[in-house]
């Protein structure tokens, strides 16, 4: 059936394509590419946050604050009866145009060094839902984790050699900037540090160190119920928004359907704080989806989702 | 103040220029003479296909025109490192890419143009169905996650085999196959749901 699919699609797209009639623009090519120098554009890498020590003022001015305020640092509780502890890991999310980096709770072996155990969780975690990426596992910096040391001015993550096959990814900026604030965020999530964080393979910098950029954070966050947990109704959903005059809006559907919906309010202005509503639901399983409108092109802002199941 | 802490992260994040510092060509005249060369073979080979791509993306001729336009123009102050006509269509085309992200992101156009389905008035009723079947097809692959469309655009416009499609993407070639199955999955549940 796929094939078949595959054939429309094919089609399809290059039907679409065809029916697109270029005009010419070597002229233009040319005037910009002939005589004096190149035109002068600026240029992503200069851009302050992408760059050690360069964070600018204002991200750095933030950092600390979001640090404390968004997400309060803990060395993570082993999880009881076993050789697992729970970490807090960061995976890119795609939200309409937008990347947004979002925290997940996972279980990992428990080695006795919590910031180990969860990179070395964030280098292996394989996200469960559409649209969610570990850029680290798309393209790895390097192998496996062998120490998180902190100095006075930074903290070095320490892998091994990484498979040769990472030398077929030659990452976009955007997913190498992506790929560098989930290692941060979650070195500092489980350090309770805000130190720029370095990552070496075999002592050697990979890149820069980098510094917490505090707005990659997605707006709106669902902390609870978890993806995929079983609860009883009437329930709460509550997490943690920073959004534009606090608003939240939510709903929460069955088979696509909407069978509960309304708004509520967390944060604003880089305020981040808790939001909730409370439920009351057949049993079934659902969906409850949060998200926050952009005003300047009514396009979609934030969103988060989760599915549950009633008992 | 968390404004501009914002828009700094998001300009960083989704810039068109691809990760290699861009030098201007030596001035030493062959250089320039090479470089200028290059890119018009290049141009007269791949404009169009390149262009037809960023359309495809970012539905918007005219945006398509731009971003490839640039990609262009950022080949030939790299020329000097390059020297390779297949590394320079490779490079060529992950400009591109890049440039549709940021071009999608700034301008959100693509929701408020949807191009209308071309139809002739004469068309009999089958083919007047088809072209509408066509839309839908098109209009779901619209609405999938950035990269699906984007491994299934680059899978069937340019042909381009799975290692290519990773370095095209700066992915890797395993996500490159579960992107494009998750894509798959998703337009068969979406056609037959509206079929």
């Amino acid at each position: 059936m796929n094939d078949k699919l595959e054939t429309e699609l094919r089609s399809a797209i290059r039907s679409q394509a065809e029916s697109v009639r270029p005009t010419d623009r070597l002229g233009a090519i040319r005037a910009r590419t002939q005589g004096g120098s190149a035109p002068a554009r600026t240029s992503w890498w200069n851009r302050p946050w992408a760059l050690a020590g360069g964070a600018g003022l204002v991200a750095a001015s933030v950092v600390a604050a979001a640090v404390v305020l968004v997400e309060p640092s803990s060395d993570e509780p082993p999880v009881a009866g076993g050789d697992l502890r729970e970490v807090t890991v960061y995976e890119v999310g795609e939200v309409g145009d937008r990347e947004w980096l979002f925290p997940q709770r996972v279980s990992t072996q428990d080695t006795g060094d919590p910031a180990v155990d969860a990179v070395r969780a964030l280098l292996n975690y394989e996200p469960t839902r559409d649209a969610r990426y570990n850029m680290l596992a798309e393209c790895p910096l390097g192998g496996d984790v062998s120490s998180v040391e902190a100095s006075a001015s930074r903290i070095v993550v320490e892998l091994s050699p990484g498979p040769s096959g990472a030398a077929l990814c030659d990452m976009s900026p955007m997913g190498a900037a992506a790929r560098m604030q989930q290692m941060v965020w979650t070195v500092h999530r489980t350090t309770a540090s805000d130190l720029p964080v370095q990552v070496t393979v075999d002592g050697e910098p990979t890149e820069p160190p980098a510094e917490i950029d505090p707005s990659a954070l997605s707006p709106i966050i669902i902390e609870s119920p978890a993806d995929g947990a079983t609860v009883s109704s009437p329930g709460t959903i509550a997490g943690t928004s920073d959004t534009f005059e606090a608003n939240v809006v939510w709903e929460v559907l069955q088979d696509g359907r909407v069978v509960e919906d309304g708004f509520t309010m967390g944060g604003t202005m880089g305020a981040r704080a808790p939001f909730e509503f409370t439920v009351d639901l057949e049993p079934g399983t659902y969906t409850a989806r949060t998200y926050a409108e952009d005003m300047e092109t009514g396009g979609l802002f934030a969103e988060d989702t989760v599915t549950f199941t009633v008992e | 103040m968390w404004r501009l802490a914002r828009a700094i992260g998001v300009t960083a994040i989704y810039s068109a220029a691809p990760r290699e510092v861009l030098q201007p060509v030596s001035a030493d005249p062959q250089d320039r003479a090479s470089a200028d060369e290059a890119v018009e073979a290049l141009y007269a080979a791949h404009w169009v296909g390149l262009v037809r791509l960023a359309a495809l993306l970012l539905r918007d001729q005219r945006a398509a025109e731009d971003v490839t336009q640039d990609a262009f123009i950022a080949l030939h102050r790299r020329w000097g490192r390059l020297r390779d006509p297949d590394r320079a269509l490779a490079y060529l085309r992950r400009s591109v890419v890049n440039g549709c992200r940021s071009a999608h992101r700034r301008s959100a156009v693509a929701d408020r143009h949807r191009p209308e389905p071309l139809t002739d008035a004469a068309s009999a009723e089958a083919a007047v169905l088809a072209v509408e079947r066509r839309a839908t097809v098109l209009a779901a692959v619209a609405a999938l996650p950035r990269r699906q469309r984007e491994v299934l655009v680059l899978r069937h416009w340019l042909d381009l085999s799975e290692a290519d499609i990773a370095a095209t993407l700066g992915i890797s070639r395993g996500s490159v196959k579960s992107h494009s199955s998750r894509g798959i999955a998703a337009l068969s549940t979406t056609l037959e749901r509206d079929a």
